[in-house]
């Protein structure tokens, strides 16, 4: 089974939002990530923006759809709505900036609130290339990110330290936990037990893995 | 009567009327005449009165030593008669007597010689052949004989007339003598004896005998060459820069002229040096005689239609000057100032015509702009004659097939409609047109487009920058030449107000002849311009190339640009450098108001241009909008994978990017800004009409949101108008209306109350508005009203 024949180019297509307080950096974790650019007078996000990466793992081709929120908005109907559908998210702060460390937890709750049960979360502490000005232990935040199940990584935007990886650790922990869910629903169908648990819809699995998995059940 | 001689009165009166021999007789008659009545005192005041008959000078002072010392008056008897009056030119009531009877006993002698008219030998030994002394000694005497006028009036008289007698005998042979000289062309002596003539203060004979030996050039004689030889032909038919063959003018005029002055200038030296003034009266003479008459007959005989005179006076004026008065030697009778001296003789009599030149040339050159924008205007308008005949051939080349099909005879009649009727077709609305067509409507069509998109092309040849810029220099050039008669002070007001004039006329010939046709003419192919025409031909047409109408029409602004930066520069340095206009004397002269016009008429019509431009633009957005923005775009059927900009954003944003900064570099930041300003503020109604026009699901939210993303980047980071930029931040939280979910329907409802979130850009109305867009609008109608009116408008939350 090719992907061309239905034009997509992937296998799998995860929405991924990125989260946390005005300033730390978000737009340009993105922009490195996605086009490797970095803009030192990028002026403050508003509304939200979308970027996408394709990546593979194991073998399988993967797009990012990167929500990146203002990290101001005051409408719950609108943060709510970023949530919506997300099955990955990165809350970040700004290592020398203490009080965006501090309001992790906020974003946490938030994400926990608005997002599917299952989002896969990372914490990130940017701008470690401003290791003067640290005000954020390491270890307070691999501590904060192992008691609340996250994944953990220092990135700078600025220098690309770390960006890459700390998407693709994401994108790894959702797809296993996509590929786990997938057999786990091909098993419930064939029971004919109980629907599964969530909003699966927002897993989004490509067309032809729909098919794949239908055809499976069928044969 | 011995007691007439004891009365002062009368012995004064007799002594005063005695001449010299006989007062001193008188004077010894008796004791007491010679001691009283003509005491020391008067006897010294006789004397002093003598002398200063003779225009001696009396020094007053009594104390001060007497000038002449006793030694020196004894010496005096040797002193030469030639340096007498150099010698003894003071005396003193002590020393007068003395001093007179030095003078006595030298010139007595010379006047009874006279008296007795006794003129063989007349003059001292040593003078026999020296007429030079000789003149002199007759020139004393006339002095000496000064002091007998008073007491021996007779006497006087008559040794006055007998010198003049002499006199003229003495001048008579000395012109002979001076005759004989110049004849055998013996300058110097004749030179010699033109000096004792003016030594005789005889100018009058000595100017004349010059003049009578003088002979200016023959005019008449000078074979005037014909219009044509004298301009030169090897240099093309450059009508902006003809060229006069000065050698010609030279070897006939000039340089016989000047070699003629010159050869004067040195025999004038020769003859008067520097003892009288006769060069500059010569001088004035040639121009009078000579120069002016010559100037005369090259500029009627020979010239036709003033087209020498006002091609070239200025430079034959400056040539004269050149030959005439540069190249002249040095003249020790014309004094240091020699040269600026014959200058002003030349400014003098030259100024009539130049006068003449400085009233005629201004029209001159005004007609002549005339005639050259106009010559190029039908170029152009030949060209594109060419050009569209050339146009219908290669289409009908193409559709050679489909012509054949068609009646032949209808074609051959059609044929004519193709040149004349291409303004009926865009008449036709786009929509019936396509079913009318029949293939011969097709080409027609496709031959007025193929002739606008060519026509657009044209537009920047409709100014010719060459042109102008060789216009400019031809007027610089001009005006050059007019500014070099500012040396001749009596002009310069005059010139001033003929370079304005030229100035002037620069910019009205430039305006109504050159720029003003094209921009009409541009700125009717532009509105006559529709782009979706193009796109509606079917038939085998290649279309010449894609018609952006705003590129063609900036290259014309840009042009433009250029035009008022010469005529700034122009301004600054002709006219202001050299002080033709004094900028804050003269702000209310014409030429500031002129030079404003034409700036003003050139914006006027770059705003008219760029309007119908942005215009079109616009309608091409529209067009996008309604063509390419699929129903689906924002509301699809199936939830959207892949989130990015719609293709037709994607075109839009192409449109915006290749028209917002057609003018960068080509026209002033302000003009820059207000246009982009303009396609900015235009373009964000047209977003507007177009979320109004589309049905948003939160599905398709993300895809508008990411369209509205794509403006916003456009703006804010190339466009960069400040004052735009929030139209467009405004319209990105409006795109957030369309996320959230519906189920959210009562906050939607306090976000509509919240105009704050919407930068005050739009009402609360308009927000409302948007918010009807939204795919589930009838569900959340119900929810969003009741926050909006249930709750009233205080009770909305200002979050």
């Amino acid at each position: 089974m090719n992907n061309e024949d239905y034009g997509y180019d992937y296998d799998y297509l995860f929405k991924i939002v990125l989260i946390g307080d005005s300033g730390v950096g978000k737009s340009n974790l993105l922009s490195r990530f996605t086009t490797n650019e970095f803009n030192i007078e990028s002026k403050s996000t508003i509304g939200v923006e979308f970027a996408t990466r394709t990546i593979e793992v194991e073998g399988k081709k993967i797009k990012a759809q990167i929500w990146d929120t203002a990290g101001q908005e005051r409408y719950r109907a609108i943060t709510s709505a970023y949530y919506r559908g997300a099955v990955g998210a990165l809350i970040v702060y700004d290592i020398s900036k203490s009080s965006t460390y501090e309001n992790c937890n906020h974003w946490l709750t938030e994400l926990k609130e608005n997002a599917d049960d299952n989002v896969a979360v990372g914490l990130i502490g940017n701008k470690s290339d401003l290791a003067h000005l640290r005000a954020v232990p390491t270890d307070e935040a691999k501590n904060f990110a192992l008691e609340n199940q996250l994944l953990f990584t220092e990135t700078s935007a600025l220098n690309s330290e770390n960006v890459d990886q700390a998407f693709r650790e994401l994108i790894t922990a959702i797809y296993q936990m996509v590929s786990k869910h997938q057999v786990d629903l091909g098993d419930s169908n064939t029971s004919g037990a109980t629907a599964p648990k969530g909003p699966t819809i927002s897993l989004t699995p490509a067309p032809n893995e729909n098919k794949k998995s239908s055809s499976n059940n069928c044969c | 009567m011995e007691n007439l001689l004891k009365v002062k009165d009368i012995v004064n009166g007799i002594a005063n009327n005695l001449d010299t021999h006989d007062y001193l007789s008188f004077r010894q008659i008796n004791k007491e005449v010679h001691d009283v009545q003509l005491s020391n005192d008067i006897d010294s005041k006789i004397w002093c009165n003598k002398l200063l008959l003779m225009g001696l000078s009396k020094t007053e002072t009594p104390n001060s030593p007497p000038p002449i010392e006793d030694d020196g008056v004894k010496e005096a008897n040797q002193t030469d008669i030639i340096d007498l009056f150099g010698t003894y030119k003071y005396f003193n009531e002590s020393n007068a007597k003395e001093i007179y009877s030095i003078y006595y006993r030298t010139f007595n002698p010379l006047v009874t010689k006279l008296l007795n008219n006794n003129y063989s030998h007349f003059f001292p030994q040593q003078y026999e052949d020296d007429p030079l002394n000789q003149a002199k000694i007759l020139k004393y005497i006339r002095i000496y004989n000064k002091s007998c006028s008073v007491c021996e009036s007779s006497k006087f008289r008559k040794v006055e007339t007998n010198l003049n007698i002499l006199k003229e005998i003495f001048i008579n042979s000395i012109l002979h003598e001076m005759e004989i000289n110049y004849t055998t062309e013996n300058f110097e002596k004749a030179g010699y004896f033109m000096e004792i003539l003016l030594l005789c203060h005889e100018e009058t004979n000595a100017v004349e005998f010059f003049n009578s030996k003088v002979e200016f050039p023959d005019i008449n004689k000078i074979p005037f060459p014909s219009m044509s030889e004298l301009l030169k032909e090897n240099e093309g038919t450059d009508s902006y820069k003809p060229e006069l063959d000065w050698s010609i003018l030279d070897s006939l005029i000039f340089i016989p002229y000047r070699d003629f002055l010159n050869d004067k200038v040195i025999l004038i030296d020769t003859l008067f040096k520097d003892h009288y003034p006769v060069v500059l009266q010569f001088i004035e003479n040639f121009i009078q005689q000579t120069l002016l008459r010559t100037i005369d007959q090259l500029f009627t005989e020979i010239d036709e239609d003033n087209y020498l005179f006002l091609n070239f006076f200025p430079q034959i004026y400056f040539k004269v000057i050149n030959r005439l008065c540069d190249e002249l030697n040095d003249s020790m009778n014309g004094g240091p100032k020699f040269h600026i001296a014959v200058k002003k003789f030349f400014d003098v009599y030259l100024e009539p015509q130049i006068l003449n030149y400085l009233t005629l040339f201004p029209n001159y050159y005004s007609e002549f702009l005339n005639k050259e924008f106009k010559k190029y205007q039908q170029e152009i308008e030949s060209n594109e004659v060419e050009q569209n005949k050339e146009i219908l051939n290669s289409i009908r080349i193409q559709n050679e097939d489909l012509l054949q099909n068609e009646d032949s005879d209808n074609t051959n009649t059609n044929k004519i409609d193709f040149l004349t009727s291409f303004t009926k077709i865009f008449k036709l609305s786009n929509n019936s047109r396509i079913h009318q067509q029949n293939t011969q409507e097709q080409l027609n069509l496709a031959y007025n487009l193929n002739l606008i998109s060519k026509n657009l092309q044209n537009i920047k040849d409709l100014i010719s920058l060459p042109l102008c810029y060789k216009i400019f220099e031809f007027t610089r050039e001009k005006i050059e030449d007019i500014y070099r008669f500012m040396v001749i002070e009596t002009l310069v007001k005059t010139i001033n107000l003929k370079c304005q004039e030229i100035f002037k006329h620069l910019l009205n010939q430039l305006s109504i002849n050159h720029i003003k046709p094209a921009f009409e003419k541009a700125i009717s192919l532009l509105s006559e311009y529709n782009p979706n025409d193009l796109k509606s031909i079917e038939i085998n047409v290649k279309i010449s190339s894609k018609v952006q109408p705003l590129v063609q029409f900036t290259e014309l602004i840009n042009i433009g640009d250029i035009i008022l930066q010469m005529i700034s520069i122009f301004y600054k340095n002709e006219l202001l450098a050299k002080k033709i206009l004094d900028k804050n004397k003269d702000f209310l002269n014409d030429v500031i108001q002129c030079k404003k016009s034409f700036e003003n008429i050139v914006d006027d019509y770059v705003a008219d241009g760029l309007n119908i431009g942005i215009n079109k633009l616009m309608d091409e957005i529209v067009f996008l909008f309604q063509t390419v923005q699929l129903a689906d775009d924002f509301n699809p059927v199936t939830p959207v994978m892949d989130i990015k900009p719609t293709k037709c954003a994607i075109q839009v944003v192409e449109l915006l990017n290749n028209h917002s900064f057609l003018l960068n570099g080509a026209t002033d930041k302000g003009t820059i800004d207000v246009y982009q300003q303009e396609i900015g503020e235009r373009f964000f109604n047209e977003v507007v009409k177009n979320i109004k026009r589309n049905m948003i699901s939160t599905d398709g939210a993300a895809t508008m949101i990411c369209d509205l993303n794509y403006y916003y980047k456009f703006m804010a980071y190339k466009l960069k108008q400040k004052n735009i930029v929030p139209l467009f931040v405004a319209l990105k939280n409006i795109g957030q209306l369309y996320l959230i979910s519906g189920k959210d329907s009562k906050e939607l409802g306090r976000m509509i109350c919240d105009v704050g979130k919407f930068n005050g850009i739009f009402s609360q109305e308009e927000v409302y508005e948007f918010v009807q867009r939204r795919s589930d609008w009838l569900r959340v109608k119900r929810d969003v009203e009741k926050v909006m009116y249930g709750l009233g408008m205080k009770d909305c939350i200002i979050m």
